[in-house]
């Protein structure tokens, strides 16, 4: 259960989706692809599920290979053996829940009383075993999501592919259900690939992640590393970096890095930074920063709290800096007693900052 | 809130309109069916029988009724099938020049079926028939006989395509594309995809669209008459017709097989209607729902043949033997080389038809009724639609019920209990165009009240509050907010309403007089005297100004479909 895609190509008219996308996925691990909406993510695991047609590229399920354009191999999609879990389930609303899920098994023409055992294995498996005989039509968001899931796994694919399965659930059920996906993958060893625009959702499933952007990956690591050094400012945002300051100019000091901002304001950070010349900006995490109630003599990042939304856990607040730019600070400490109109000092250690090329 | 006293008066005026419109048309077939007279017609005095239903088992009219059965199954059959196969391209597949296969499907809605029968019967009949002399020339030892069991069913089955096609091409488009990928992804090939996901997707669909279809085509008059008379093949229809017409006339007799015919149909809707409710597969949430089409490869071009084969005989052969009709000559054909020789053409006849002073009268008539058929149906069947749907008037219910009556009343019935009607009723309508604007606004009221309804549905109510919360009265609000929203609807509706109402023939046969006739009745009469190239003429005229208006109509009507 592995798959490798090289060179994968795909436009739509005049419009590039893909334009040359490797992947090389190992025996049970779990890729996501994140992007903003129209990144080639979706088009990209199309592809591999063989519901488009590429332009150029070669791509290999288990070592078989199932597109090859220059050799004109091209394995028709009911043959590939991958699973697929779509963003709108797509369980056939006139047919049961188990006949949903023994689909795929009918197809294979497996015997019947075999059939039965794996179908029902399998909705037990997801929890819907008292499901069965009901018609999918009358099934929650969260059920067709699993019954989904089982119909795809009961065929024993070669690769699960995901289509941003937990799109179109309210939050909580997504908590949840995201999860339970985690769990089942570690546990059934699923070898996937997961499109999704929602970086939480990245983050908390993905063995591996692969940033795309017009129709390229920009980026690829584990999560952490993704977190922790994200490429391109531009890929920042995208992790939850809601703090980007373009720099007019900037220069690379011992260990760090010195940047003038549009409004005249010198930033200063450690880590590394780009190479000499290009195009940064000053990226930071609002998690990554605190606020204290500023004194008369206080200098720096100082400024007027214009917005406070409590969420819970954490605060979220908007400072506005005399110069105008606008600072996103979360802070856990829910009784600070900071409130909007309250003049601040937002406090930063050097690693907050960053310099990152923006492309 | 308007006051109560206003209330009602606005409630009685529309259940008293309605009444006069399709239910007293009914009531008086009922009365007529037990009874010995005519209702109102103040000859004898009128007495109780059940003579009219005992009478009616007789050899004939379980022939009638047998015929009935064979050519509306049969047709249905034929009609469900193209129309589902061209739908079914239209909405999944890239076929080419899928604008072109969208208007092949609607298009023969727009066809007579007057001239349609007709054109077949000059067509494929005798050894005169156009097809048959072509088959001769041509030493294919094949003769064709439309004017059989066989090609009442054919002409049915090609006229009747564009009902399944609508129903089913809606019915498919809806289908989520992702249902279909799944099956594919899971293992299923293309053929599997459409047996075992596709199409049962659509099965309430397709099952409405062949009861409506039979229904229609078992009510279905001018087909059976024009190909089944000459012959002496009877539907129900053509049995009441002739029970009416006959001298002496059966009237009660024909008032009894009507209600017969009412019964069945009565059945079948309600069948139809219980069939469609409750069972929609829709699963599109208009979220991540992209059109993907169906690569039909090499096949392409094999179904755009099928299209264009449909279309060529459906409107092709009829339109060539029209032309030739008009233009050619002398009776007598001898071969296929005669049938097209330019020697033997001229404008005369199409001349005389068009300076033929009743000609001229019966494009004016037509036009004037079906304009006004349009105008006031559609303003009737928006404030019933806007009654039922947003107002709490008492007796609502009751409205949308008779709105609905039509349905189940064959285009006979309807032409009978109207004639009726306004013989008993001592206004001077009876005779006056009135009477035919009259009969077209009752009938087509389902279609119309339904079209408006639906369009009302996808406008939400808050809209309108809001212009009344800013201050608007609701007349008002209706007037600024809910109609202009609605337009496309019902300008759709009424140019859907012109066109139905001008290609009628059923019921004005049984309600025009000497000044009123209509095209279609002109048609139908000179066809009986065998003025073909007058009919030929004529029904060219006729087809030209159903498609002129066709073709008008399309940019609305588009959003109807």
């Amino acid at each position: 259960m592995s798959i490798n895609v090289t060179g994968l190509r795909k436009a739509f008219g005049g419009a590039t989706a893909v334009a040359g996308v490797d992947i090389a996925l190992p025996n049970g691990q779990m890729l996501v692809l994140l992007g903003p909406s129209g990144c080639g993510k979706t088009t990209t695991m199309r592809c591999i599920a063989g519901l488009e047609m590429p332009d150029a590229g070669i791509i290999s399920i288990d070592g078989v290979t199932v597109f090859d354009r220059a050799a004109s191999v091209v394995v028709p999609v009911h043959k590939r053996n991958v699973g697929m879990v779509f963003q709108s389930y797509a369980i056939w609303p006139h047919l049961t829940v188990f006949q949903n899920v023994a689909f795929p098994l009918e197809m294979q023409k497996i015997p019947s009383a075999d059939l039965k055992t794996r179908v029902m294995e399998m909705l037990e498996k997801v929890g819907l075993a008292d499901f069965a005989s009901r018609s999918s039509s009358a099934l929650s968001g969260g059920q067709m999501q699993r019954v989904a899931l089982a119909r795809s796994l009961v065929m024993r694919p070669s690769v699960l592919l995901f289509d941003e399965p937990l799109s179109n659930l309210d939050a909580r059920l997504r908590d949840r259900l995201r999860v339970q996906l985690r769990e089942l993958q570690a546990e059934l060893k699923i070898t996937g690939i997961y499109v999704t625009h929602d970086q939480q959702e990245a983050l908390a499933l993905a063995d591996r992640i692969m940033v795309m952007d017009h129709g390229l990956v920009r980026q690829s690591g584990t999560p952490v590393e993704l977190y922790a050094s994200p490429a391109t400012s531009a890929i920042a945002a995208f992790l939850g970096y809601s703090n980007i300051f373009p720099a007019e100019e900037w220069s690379a000091t011992d260990g760090g890095f010195t940047a003038r901002l549009a409004s005249g304001r010198v930033l200063a950070g450690s880590g590394e930074t780009p190479a000499a010349g290009a195009a940064a900006a000053v990226c930071v995490r609002p998690e990554d920063l605190a606020l204290r109630l500023a004194s008369p003599d206080d200098t720096g990042l100082v400024g007027e709290i214009t917005l406070a939304s409590f969420m819970g856990a954490f605060t979220l607040y908007r400072v506005r800096l005399p110069e105008g730019e606008i600072w996103e600070v979360i802070s856990h400490d829910v009784l600070s007693g900071l409130v909007v109109g309250s003049r601040v000092v937002i406090e930063a250690r050097p690693a907050a900052m960053k310099l990152l090329a923006t492309q | 809130m308007m006051l109560r006293p206003a209330r009602l008066a606005v409630m009685a005026l529309l259940l008293g309109v309605c009444a006069v419109l399709v239910l007293s048309p009914l009531l008086m077939t009922v009365m007529a069916s037990f009874s010995t007279t005519v209702p109102f017609s103040g000859g004898d005095a009128p007495r109780f029988t059940f003579g009219n239903y005992t009478a009616l088992f007789t050899p004939d009219l379980a022939a009638a009724t047998w015929n009935t059965l064979v050519v509306s199954v049969l047709g249905t059959i034929i009609a469900v099938t193209i129309g589902a196969i061209l739908a079914w391209l239209a909405a999944r597949t890239d076929i080419p020049c899928k604008p072109l296969v969208h208007l092949v499907g609607l298009m023969p809605l727009f066809v007579s079926l007057v001239v349609a029968s007709v054109t077949w019967s000059v067509l494929g009949s005798g050894r005169s028939g156009y097809l048959n002399i072509i088959l001769r020339s041509l030493d294919i030892p094949l003769q064709l006989e439309v004017r059989s069991l066989a090609g009442i069913t054919l002409v049915h089955g090609l006229y009747y395509v564009p009902y399944a096609y609508i129903m089913l091409f809606g019915a498919l488009s809806l289908v989520h594309p992702e249902l279909e990928q799944a099956a594919s992804v899971h293992g299923a090939r293309m053929s599997k995809v459409l047996l075992r996901i596709t199409f049962p997707l659509v099965r309430p669909a397709l099952l409405g669209a062949s009861l409506l279809t039979f229904v229609a085509m078992a009510e279905e008059f001018p087909v059976p008459a024009i190909l089944g008379g000459p012959v002496g093949i009877e539907t129900l229809s053509t049995r009441i017709f002739n029970l009416m017409t006959r001298v002496p006339g059966e009237p009660n007799q024909a008032a009894a097989v009507g209600i017969l015919l009412t019964a069945i149909v009565s059945v079948l809707v309600w069948l139809q209607r219980r069939l469609l409710k409750g069972r929609d597969f829709r699963t599109v949430t208009g979220k991540g729902m992209r059109p993907q089409l169906l690569p039909l490869g090499s096949f392409r071009w094999l179904a755009l043949g099928f299209v264009l084969l449909y279309a060529f005989i459906a409107l092709g052969l009829p339109i060539m033997a029209l032309v030739i009709g008009a233009l050619r000559q002398g009776m007598f054909i001898r071969d296929a080389a005669a049938l097209f020789d330019p020697a033997f053409f001229s404008l005369n006849a199409l001349r005389s038809v068009v300076t033929d002073p009743h000609v001229q009268q019966a494009v004016v008539n037509t036009l004037l009724t079906g304009t006004a058929a349009a105008v006031i149906g559609t303003t009737l069947y928006f404030i019933i639609a806007y009654v039922i749907a947003r107002t709490d008037l008492p007796g609502r219910q009751i409205l949308e019920y008779m709105a609905m009556v039509p349905l189940a009343l064959p285009a006979l019935v309807m032409g009978i209990g109207v004639l009726w009607t306004w013989l008993a009723i001592p206004l001077p309508i009876y005779g006056t165009l009135l009477v035919l604007i009259i009969a077209y606004t009752g009938r087509l009221m389902p279609q119309g009240v339904r079209a408006i309804s639906a369009s009302i549905a996808q406008i939400h109510d808050d809209l309108e509050h809001a212009a009344q919360v800013s201050g608007a009265t609701r007349p008002r609000a209706i007037r600024r907010i809910t109609l202009p929203l609605m337009r496309g609807a019902v300008v759709s509706s009424a140019f859907l309403t012109l066109i139905l109402a001008t290609r009628e023939l059923t019921s004005s046969l049984l309600l025009y007089t000497t000044n009123t006739r209509v095209l279609s009745v002109v048609i139908y009469e000179a066809y009986e005297q065998g003025l073909w190239s007058f009919v030929a003429s004529i029904s060219l005229i006729y087809t030209v100004l159903l498609l002129v208006l066709t073709l008008i109509g399309r940019r609305w009507m588009r959003t109807a479909f």
